[in-house]
């Protein structure tokens, strides 16, 4: 799909303030600052972002979607359970590592400061292409009956708070080893806690 | 010098075969043949609970609503039986009788002016006029247009379950129920029997009956004028399980009325009929209107029954009189509805959860309705279902010990008689053979 | 006049009497002559009927076919198949007879309905295509029949859908009119039944998002449907009838099995999100 001029501007918009927020923190990163840093003009930037909350919205919404596609992609391969969901861990831990300002906005910006995100992503609309994602991956599983039948967010609850978890203990520099490292573990951890059990 | 009569009989919700043996042009001995079997039993057994109130109005088209409320009821039984007291609110209580009555009294008037009057006419030689029939189904829809206000429509809805009703109505849809009731109200007064409703049920002797001009008494001169009065006769024993409504449980020998026990109900099968004999306790009885209202103490009935005991004539008079009655109790129940209750309580465990037997009664249009629903590790094991019909069509292989049908065939000396005598027990063929 | 022969194979007759709901009866009656019928005055009995020779218009079947079912006294397989040679149109008239329905899980391998067999086109009087329409539900509405036959009567052909029901009445799904289409909108569920609140769809396992049918449009006995009176539809139109659990809505983790016709897995999860992260107080009221 090609993006116009100014879908494209506002990606790097996007990835440049993503970068500047998960490093100073909402509260403390300015339009000012991100015009700065992409050489733009203060005027300019409200004409893509009319202001700093829709921004926090919006990259919200552009990190789901990142994150979405590529769990789409796994979700339309024909693999086992256990290999979507390696898969799966091992997508996240990669844009951990190499993206981190995506997780780190995540975990900083959206989960800690709820004020800013209450009108404009109430429940789960901004990230609704992960949720959506996720949610396809867990219905399909279950009716493979590779998973077990429980309700939704229990299954969810376990698998992205044990990889957000893992993410922030990275950030607090407690893991020894680096994510990619724990791939199998966690994968195996996961898919035995939620695989259908033989009768 | 004995012949052997066969005739296919139909229209009864499907066909039979009676086949009649006369000696000195009197019926002395019938058997009635039911030709198929569906196989409903089969077909609910391994389902989920629930599926069964969605199954079991599928037994019958005309009396779905009361295989419906025979099927909750027994489901509601496996709940006591284990213990568990489900709570039903009186609203829902009344709205399920409300609609069952409503079921009754469409297939009793279909009855009369589709099958019974135009039999009479016949043999006065005349012909029934069909404008009136046209009329009565006009008013049959009405009936049916009560049930469809709470039940969603008629034929088959599913609208009771176990803890009360799933619709949930206001005084919009009482009112319009309201208006349709009078409309069958002032169709009895206008055509049936003219006089007030008020006065309608209270009439209890005979003579008072036959002082009212319209339908009911010119079926009452035509049985007069050609002698049908004492036709139809049986062992004048009646028996009534279900307690919706104006109807109480027991069983009479003429006219006293007993307890019942279903543990006494035996079924038998036989080998040249799909349909199977019902007994009570060995012996058989009558179901249908005739028995709700002697047992119920009905003083008409048992006025009528002091000269004319189990004949035709009572159990047509009292089918007739029966659509006064439940009119008039549906009339009362609308008016006395408080629809700040509940209309369905969720029963704590799910019926998955439950193992064990339910006993489900419902009266019909046509008599007693048996559901016994047995329970196993979530799904049916066992589904058994007993029709008026069967009660009231067993063929006895033991020539002293008739069925009930076969005891008030026996003597008659026409085809017509037959017909008419065969007609008022009012058969159902699908719902005798499931 | 036009003559229609109504014969019954494996049946509950319900929709004999939906159809004696039909408010103009006696229109209805100048209209089409009843060669047969299985409760109103007919010129032929129920033996002559399946007897009959000639020619004539209609030939309604009800209920399923199987090839060793007896009807008055007579192997119906074998009877049904001359009067469809002789029948200018057949009408498959109820779930039965278009694809076997409640009755054909007795015996699933040997009942199918006239064209259908649940899906499949191999029915046992499948040869019949060209000249045969189906016109489902358990039972089947008057309106639907009368349609139908006056369709064809006045023009000679009528619309129909890739299972040869008539589209006028099949184009539509049960969940076109329903009144608590906007709790279906927002993602309110009804939590239990009797009440006047929520969507049946969550939880109370109503099919009507994906069934056709035309029960909310054409009310049934001319005052209601399953759906407005708090009932979930069980999809009786559709193949798939008689379903296992038709109470609960089957879930897949928390999500629908089946979702409403035609509309992806991806559209009806976001939508769905969207709409239940508002909380839309008059919804979530009583409605008085």
């Amino acid at each position: 799909m090609v993006l116009s001029k100014k879908e494209q501007k506002k990606i790097s918009i996007i990835e440049a303030s993503l970068k500047l927020f998960s490093k100073k923190g909402f509260y403390n990163t300015t339009i000012p600052d991100i015009a700065k840093s992409l050489d733009m003009s203060v005027g300019n930037m409200y004409n893509y972002f009319p202001s700093k909350e829709i921004l926090a919205m919006d990259i919200m919404q552009y990190t789901s979607n990142v994150i979405g596609e590529e769990i789409r992609y796994i979700n339309n391969m024909k693999l086992t359970a256990y290999e979507k969901i390696k898969k799966i861990v091992t997508v996240y831990f990669n844009i951990a590592e190499t993206k981190p300002e995506m997780i780190e906005y995540f975990l900083r910006v959206y989960l800690s400061n709820r004020e800013i995100f209450k009108s404009g992503c109430e429940g789960m609309i901004c990230v609704s292409a992960f949720v959506t994602e996720i949610m396809i991956f867990f219905e399909e599983n279950v009716r493979s009956k590779e998973l077990r039948d429980q309700d939704f967010f229990s299954a969810f609850g376990l698998f992205m708070g044990y990889l957000g978890g893992m993410v922030f203990l990275k950030g607090e520099n407690v893991l020894e080893k680096n994510l990619s490292e724990y791939i199998k573990d966690i994968s195996q951890n996961i898919y035995f806690a939620l695989r259908a059990q033989s009768e | 010098m004995k012949r052997v009569s066969k005739e296919i009989v139909e229209k009864i919700e499907g066909e039979a075969k009676l086949e009649l043996v006369w000696e000195n042009e009197k019926v002395v001995n019938s058997k009635i043949k039911f030709f198929s079997y569906r196989g409903m039993e089969e077909i609910i057994t391994g389902k989920n609970p629930l599926d069964a109130l969605i199954l079991t109005p599928r037994v019958c088209g005309i009396c779905g609503h009361a295989q419906l409320m025979a099927c909750v009821h027994g489901l509601e039984d496996v709940y006591a039986n284990n213990g568990i007291k489900l709570h039903i609110s009186q609203k829902a209580k009344s709205i399920r009788d409300i609609t069952l009555d409503c079921e009754i009294i469409q297939n009793h008037l279909k009855w009369l002016f589709f099958i019974i009057m135009p039999i009479l006419y016949k043999i006065d030689s005349k012909v029934f006029p069909k404008d009136k029939i046209f009329q009565a189904l006009n008013i049959a829809q009405k009936t049916n247009k009560i049930i469809a206000t709470f039940a969603g429509q008629w034929p088959h809805n599913s609208y009771m379950i176990p803890g009360g009703i799933a619709s949930d109505p206001t005084f919009v849809e009482i009112f319009q129920a309201n208006s349709f009731i009078d409309e069958v109200i002032l169709f009895f007064e206008e055509v049936i029997l003219k006089s007030d409703i008020e006065n309608i049920v209270a009439i209890d002797n005979f003579k008072s009956l036959l002082l009212y001009d319209g339908i009911l008494k010119d079926a009452m001169d035509i049985m007069e004028k050609k002698d049908l009065q004492d036709l139809g006769k049986s062992h004048d024993r009646f028996i009534v399980f279900g307690e919706n409504s104006i109807f109480e449980r027991g069983k009479a020998i003429k006219t006293t009325a007993r307890h019942v026990n279903e543990k006494y109900i035996q079924e038998e099968a036989l080998d040249f009929t799909f349909a199977k004999n019902v007994k009570y306790n060995r012996r058989f009885y009558e179901v249908g209107p005739l028995s709700r209202a002697i047992i119920a103490k009905n003083p008409l009935a048992k006025n009528i029954h002091r000269q004319y005991k189990d004949s035709i004539l009572n159990r047509i008079v009292m089918k007739i009189m029966e659509i006064a009655y439940l009119s008039y109790q549906v009339k009362k129940s609308l008016n006395s509805i408080n629809l700040n209750e509940e209309s369905y309580i969720k029963p704590k465990v799910k019926i998955e959860a439950l193992e064990g037997e339910g006993h489900g009664f419902a009266e019909a249009a046509r008599g007693s309705l048996y559901h016994n629903i047995k329970i196993k590790k979530g799904k049916i094991a066992n589904y058994d279902i007993i029709t008026p019909t069967q009660w009231n069509l067993g063929n006895s292989i033991n020539e002293n010990k008739t069925s009930t049908l076969q005891q008030a065939l026996l003597g008659l000396k026409s085809k017509e008689a037959v017909t008419l005598v065969f007609r008022s027990f009012d058969e159902c063929s699908v719902c005798t053979t499931q | 006049m036009s003559d229609i022969l109504w014969i019954q194979g494996i049946t509950c007759n319900g929709n004999t009497q939906s159809f004696l709901n039909y408010p103009n009866m006696k229109l209805f009656l100048k209209k089409y002559n009843f060669l047969y019928h299985p409760y109103l005055e007919s010129s032929l009995n129920v033996v002559q009927a399946f007897e009959y020779e000639k020619k004539f218009d209609f030939l309604i079947i009800e209920g399923a076919v199987s090839k060793d079912f007896i009807r008055a006294g007579v192997n119906f397989y074998e009877k049904v198949k001359n009067l469809a040679k002789n029948a200018k149109y057949i009408i498959a008239l109820g779930t039965c007879a278009t694809y076997g329905g409640i009755f054909k899980e007795k015996d699933p391998e040997h009942i199918t309905g006239v064209l259908y067999d649940k899906d499949k086109e191999n029915g046992l009087l499948s040869k019949f295509k060209s000249k045969t329409f189906n016109i489902p539900g358990c039972p089947t509405h008057p309106q639907w029949l009368v349609f139908t036959l006056d369709t064809l009567n006045n023009f000679g052909k009528i619309l129909v859908d890739d299972l040869s029901r008539p589209k006028e009445i099949f184009g539509y799904l049960t969940h076109h009119g329903c009144t608590r289409n906007e709790y279906f909108e927002w993602k309110v569920d009804s939590k239990n039944f009797g009440e006047k609140e929520g969507c049946l769809f969550y939880l109370q396992g109503c099919r009507a998002p994906i069934t056709h049918g035309s029960c909310n449009k054409i009310l049934w006995n001319e005052v209601n449907s399953k759906t407005r009176s708090g009932s979930p539809c069980f999809g009786c139109t559709e193949s798939s009838f008689p379903r296992n659990n038709m109470f609960e809505t089957k879930t897949f983790m928390s999500i629908p099995a089946d979702l409403p016709d035609g509309v992806s897995k991806r559209a009806y999860l976001t939508i769905t999100g969207i709409a239940k992260a508002f909380h839309i107080k008059r919804l979530k009221e009583k409605l008085m």
